[in-house]
């Protein structure tokens, strides 16, 4: 029998993006260039921001004029109160942050250095915090939400990536404590935890040539349930449903293939 | 192509309103309840469904039930039952019918519609569990020990059935103004202080349940395998959640 369609690819909640305003941070490539491209195709207007003005730039350009992009560094204090008003203006108000913008920094204990631990403290917990900030009056006049990326380094232990997994075990316990403080002014804070998924930030933190993280990358397909790695659309998949999802908060939903389970290959 | 799914306990509360959602949005729906007359009620009055008069504790009742519907793209593992009261005091038979209905009946389901869908290249399966998986709340008997269960038992399908293009999840209500628990909401005191814990300061309604089904059954959904998504208005997060029923 010919393979049957497992459900259509809409679902209820699709609709509700319409004519809303999003800002995905680090939306130049990866999971946050493909959640823009969902959010812009679903009729939203999006603000994306980054540091390198022709990625961001580009898209930008690919996705037409619902997508504003802001070159920003979102560990500034300055850049993230301009990517803020401008994601404001460009959708007259905000309906949901995703605080997508992150980075890898792997070091075994011997190697740890103080001054890159809090760098990376400071890019992927501490600026999503403070932009969640500088964000909630205005989702809690939207009855908006905010999402926070963290990772299968939090379900599984990986020797070497002791920082970049610390700082999304962070991300998620955030999420946990943001939904419980931001529920009574109706903002809903979630959280989506990836798989092996392939994107640039492998080849950003230095593990070698494009070809090298795709081997590394493949390699762990086997240890997935459904036997692959994962795509950044399956991925932005989910962070559209948890922005519309209205009584879901607090939840940590892992988009992962069944990588988390821990399926060891016999 | 039409697509078909089957729900469990779809002849009333939560099922009712997931059968609802998948017959508007196309699907050919087998409403699977021991409840015949609920279930037949549903399925004229929606069209596009027929019943599968069945108890899911009855393994042999399951298996040909299912067999005989045919090709199947998704199962909702929904039927549950509770027996509210202190653990102290349930009785053999209490504790015999929960596990019945909601663990075993969960698995002769799954079992039928996976021999099925291994058959046919694939469906998706979607476990019934709830926030008590997580956080069992005081006298829920041994309702929260089954539903724990079902969180492992979707681990558990997710690595086994995944190669064969199953794709397993679980949803998680947390409290919801329908089905089993509405009778509890309909004292206001408890309403108003069971509400008052939850982060989003509300009761749940059946509809946020069946867009989280609705959601894990599409594509949208392709990547995520052998997860409890937990749809409770943050309940669980908060310490406040821990409040009697009256
Ligand atoms: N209502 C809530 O607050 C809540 C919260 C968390 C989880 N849940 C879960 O959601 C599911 C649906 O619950 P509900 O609230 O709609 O309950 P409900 O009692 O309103 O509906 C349950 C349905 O299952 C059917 N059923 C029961 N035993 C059966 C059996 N042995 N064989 C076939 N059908 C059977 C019943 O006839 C009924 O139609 C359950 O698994 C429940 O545990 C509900």
């Amino acid at each position: 029998m010919a393979a049957r369609l497992r459900g259509d690819k809409k679902f209820l909640g699709h609709d509700i993006v319409k004519g809303q305003s999003y800002l995905v941070t680090g939306g130049g490539s990866g999971i946050g260039e493909a959640t823009a491209e969902q959010l812009v195709a679903l009729g939203a207007r999006v603000t994306i921001c980054g540091r390198r003005a022709e990625k961001i730039n580009a898209v930008a350009a690919r996705l037409g004029d619902r997508c504003l992009a802001v070159t920003a560094d979102v560990t500034h204090v300055k850049d993230r109160a301009d990517v803020f008003r401008q994601a404001m203006a460009h959708g007259g108000g905000l309906n949901g942050l995703v605080n997508n913008a992150g980075n890898m920094y792997r070091a075994p204990i011997a190697d740890f250095n103080q001054d890159r631990l809090l760098d990376i403290f400071n890019q992927n917990v501490i600026s999503g915090m403070m932009l969640s900030q500088l964000a909630v009056p205005a989702l809690a006049a939207r009855q908006g939400a905010i999402i926070f990326l963290g990772s299968i380094h939090t379900r599984r232990a990986f020797p070497g990536a002791a920082p970049y997994a610390a700082t999304k075990a962070a991300l998620q316990t955030l999420t946990q404590v943001m939904a419980a403080e931001l529920g009574d002014q109706n903002i809903r804070v979630n959280c989506v935890i990836p798989g092996a998924v392939k994107t640039e930030i492998n080849e950003r933190a230095g593990l070698g040539s494009t070809e090298d993280s795709a081997t590394r990358m493949t390699a762990l397909a086997p240890l997935h349930a459904l036997g692959r790695i994962g795509q950044p659309m399956e991925v932005a998949e989910a962070i559209v449903f948890l922005l519309q999802s209205k009584w879901t908060t607090g939840a940590l939903l892992d988009v992962d293939g069944g990588l988390g389970l821990g399926l060891t290959p016999l | 192509m039409t697509l078909r799914a089957i729900v469990t306990g779809g002849g009333q509360g939560i099922g009712a309103e997931i059968v609802r959602g998948l017959v508007s949005a196309g699907y050919w729906v087998g409403i699977l309840d021991r409840n015949t007359a609920a279930a037949e009620s549903l399925a004229t009055e929606l069209g596009s469904s027929e019943v599968l008069p069945v108890d899911v504790s009855d393994h042999l009742a399951v298996a040909s039930a299912i067999e005989s519907f045919g090709e199947l793209d998704l199962l909702v593992n929904n039927a549950g039952i509770v027996r509210f009261g202190p653990l102290l005091d349930q009785s053999a038979d209490d504790i015999a019918s929960v596990i019945g209905v909601n663990l075993i009946g969960t698995i002769n389901c799954a079992q039928s519609a996976a021999q099925l869908m291994a058959a046919q290249n694939g469906g998706v399966i979607i476990n019934m569990s709830s926030v008590n998986a997580v956080h069992p709340a005081p006298n829920v008997g041994i309702y929260a020990a089954t539903k724990a269960a079902i969180t492992s038992l979707t681990q558990l399908q997710a690595l086994e059935w995944g190669p064969l293009g199953i794709r397993v999840n679980a949803v998680a209500p947390g409290f919801i103004d329908a089905g089993m628990s509405a009778p509890i909401f309909l004292d206001d005191k408890v309403r108003a202080k069971r509400s008052g814990g939850v982060p989003l300061k509300r009761l749940g309604t059946a509809e946020d349940v069946v867009q989280a089904v609705l959601f894990l059954a599409s594509n949208a959904a392709s990547y995520i395998h052998g997860h409890e998504l937990v749809v409770d208005g943050g309940v669980i997060q908060s310490v406040l959640a821990h409040l009697p029923r009256s």
